[in-house]
């Protein structure tokens, strides 16, 4: 008997229609990065200081649950749903992509229960971009080149440039930078990266050789 | 460790950074797990025989030897089922059941 993981590429047969039950909206850990936290202070209305002080666990970089295991944007729905993080996107389905380029989805079994149907009559790529998931994607892939020139300083010497941008914080790192805050949050995190970038380069922390995303966009070494 | 109230090493300041970035994108945090509550952390992978069946068996594995599973420099992005450890608090799982 052979025991393996299923496991989708974009093209494999893939549908699911939610009922909105709200299940999944429960006793989950959904962690958001800096361009997850910049779109829901989009949504929001307020800086991305304010949303990762009122609604982030910094020990874990989860979203808050109330006292029930709700998500702390649930209100009979979402609340903050066309800024919902990209784990909220992707379910049932979630996402492991490594920096060569390759990438699987797993699919996770839905509560008992939950009245979502999984289905056959699309494919992956198509519940992706109905869950406009492609810009997560690329911001994803563009921290983790981050991650990994950070951590790849960590192993190689190079010149102490003193306290880094907020690497969490988009909105606090602007404003630490003295830079205005732009209004389009795909303007924000693109300044974002390339201040860390700098101060990456300041440290000395080597470039990084990084796949383009399959999802498309400018990424590419290091960037 | 530095004592208290002096400034980071370049190396202590880059770990650190790596450290808050790694939780957010849900990247191997292995660089971040110098405190309990992320050493707690585990991935539990469960095997399927058939799509309706139930788990055969299941691999629940920490994340640091998680990370030697997978390539170091990937990350996941997934709703994980979040345990709450009587004992610590905050200890978390990881559910993937693969179809």
């Amino acid at each position: 008997m052979r025991l393996l993981p299923v496991v989708h590429d974009r093209e494999t047969a893939f549908a699911y229609a939610c009922h909105g039950c709200g299940r999944c909206c429960h006793h989950k850990a959904i962690h958001v990065g800096p361009y997850a936290v910049a779109r829901l202070a989009e949504v929001l209305g307020t800086a991305t200081t304010d949303v990762l002080d009122r609604y982030v666990d910094p020990e874990t970089s989860t979203l808050r649950q109330t006292a029930g295991g709700a998500c702390v944007f649930y209100d009979g729905g979402c609340s903050v749903h066309p800024g919902r993080p990209l784990s909220c996107r992707l379910y049932p389905l979630g996402w492991s992509a490594q920096a060569d380029g390759s990438e699987v989805f797993l699919q996770l079994s839905g509560h008992p229960d939950s009245p979502g149907v999984t289905g056959t009559d699309g494919t992956v790529a198509g519940y992706l971009a109905s869950q406009e998931t492609a810009p997560y994607e690329r911001a994803s892939w563009r921290y983790a080149a981050v991650l990994q020139r950070l951590r790849a300083g960590v192993e190689a010497d190079g010149p102490d440039p003193g306290d880094p941008p907020s690497v969490t914080d988009v909105d606090a790192a602007l404003a630490e930078a003295g830079e205005p805050v732009p209004d389009d949050v795909e303007a924000r995190v693109e300044r974002h990266l390339a201040l860390l970038h700098d101060w990456l380069d300041a440290a000395g922390a080597p470039r990084v050789e990084r796949a383009p995303h399959q999802a498309g966009g400018t990424q590419g070494i290091g960037t | 460790m530095p004592d208290p109230g002096s400034p980071l090493s370049r190396r202590e300041t880059l770990k650190k950074a790596a450290g808050a970035l790694a939780l957010g994108l849900g990247a191997p945090a292995a660089l971040a797990a110098d405190d309990d509550a992320t050493a707690l952390q585990h991935i539990k992978f469960e095997f399927y025989k058939r799509p309706d069946g139930p788990a055969e068996g299941y691999l629940e594995v920490p994340h640091e030897l998680a990370d030697k599973l997978t390539n170091r420099d990937g990350y996941i992005v997934i709703k994980r089922i979040k345990y709450v450890n009587g004992e610590t608090g905050r200890s978390q799982d990881f559910q993937v059941r693969a179809r």
